[in-house]
C-alpha cells in the first residue's frame, strides 16, 4: 500500500530497492517539515495582516491550521506508537539526573513560552484595537499558561524516560 | 573500504550484473561499493551469495582490527 502510494505519487514505473527507498523517506521527511514551517510561517504572517487590516480569518485559515495541527498530531502518535521516541536510561541515578534537568527546562520553557505569548498577544491586541491595553494580569493569566505548558511538557517528556534494568 | 567492487571485478561482473542478479538498482551497489550507504543484513547475505564469498571477506576490516590490536 505505502509503496505503492509512493509510485504513484513520485511517478515511478517500478518498485524501488532498500537504499532508494531510505533516500525516498529522507528526502520526503525533509521537505515535509521543511513545507510544515513554511505553512506555519504563512499563518503566522496572514494573522499579523489579519489583526492589522482588522478583518476576520477566512475558512481557508482554520483549514491550514487544523491540517498543520493533525500533521503535527500524526506524527507525535506514530512516533511514540513505534517507540522511537523513547530514551532508554541504564542507571536510576542518570534517571534522576535527567529527570532534575528536564524539570529545570520545563520551568524555563514555561516562562519563556507565557512571556513570549503575552509579548506576542499584545502585540496583535494593539494592532487590532490601536492601543495597548495589557497589563499585569494579562501577564498573570499568560505565565499560569505557561505554567500549565511547562508541566505538560515536562510530563510528556518524563514519560519518554524508560529505566531499562 | 569493503572488498564488494574487488570480489565483482574478479568474477567478470559489471555494477548493472550484479544488480540484476540481487534484485536491486546498479546505483545502490555504486554506493556500497563506494562506503556511501551501509547496506541491510539481507542485501548484504545477498551480495556475499551472489559473489561466492561470505560476510568476513566482503565487509570484515581485518587489516584495520590487527592495527588496532598492535
Amino acid at each position: 500500500m505505502k509503496t505503492k502510494l509512493i509510485n504513484r505519487i513520485l511517478g515511478f514505473s517500478s518498485n524501488r530497492d532498500e537504499f532508494q527507498h531510505q533516500e525516498i523517506y529522507q528526502i520526503l521527511g525533509h521537505t515535509g517539515m521543511i513545507l510544515w514551517c513554511i505553512s506555519m510561517i504563512y499563518m503566522f504572517v496572514r494573522l499579523f495582516f489579519i489583526n492589522y487590516q482588522q478583518t476576520s480569518p477566512s475558512i481557508d485559515y482554520f483549514f491550514i491550521l487544523i491540517m498543520n495541527l493533525t500533521y503535527a498530531g500524526v506524527i507525535t502518535i506514530r512516533l511514540r506508537v513505534s517507540k522511537v521516541d523513547i530514551e532508554e536510561i541504564y542507571s536510576y541515578q542518570d534517571y534522576m539526573i535527567l529527570k532534575k534537568k528536564m524539570k529545570w527546562q520545563a520551568v524555563f520553557m514555561g516562562i519563556t513560552w507565557g512571556l513570549e505569548m503575552f509579548a506576542l498577544m499584545g502585540f496583535f491586541d494593539f494592532l487590532y484595537t490601536g492601543t495597548y491595553n495589557y497589563g499585569f494580569i494579562h501577564l498573570t493569566i499568560w505565565l499560569c499558561g505557561g505554567a500549565l505548558f511547562g508541566t505538560s511538557m515536562y510530563f510528556s517528556g518524563k514519560s519518554k524516560l524508560t529505566i531499562v534494568e | 573500504m569493503n572488498r564488494v567492487a574487488y570480489y565483482r571485478k574478479k568474477h567478470g561482473l559489471t555494477q548493472a550484473n550484479l544488480a540484476k542478479s540481487i534484485g536491486v538498482s546498479r546505483q545502490t551497489i555504486n554506493m556500497i561499493e563506494k562506503d556511501k550507504y551501509n547496506p541491510s543484513l539481507m542485501l548484504c547475505i545477498n551480495i556475499a551469495k551472489a559473489l561466492h564469498t561470505d560476510l568476513n571477506t566482503l565487509f570484515w576490516e581485518a587489516e584495520q582490527d590487527e592495527d588496532k590490536i598492535n
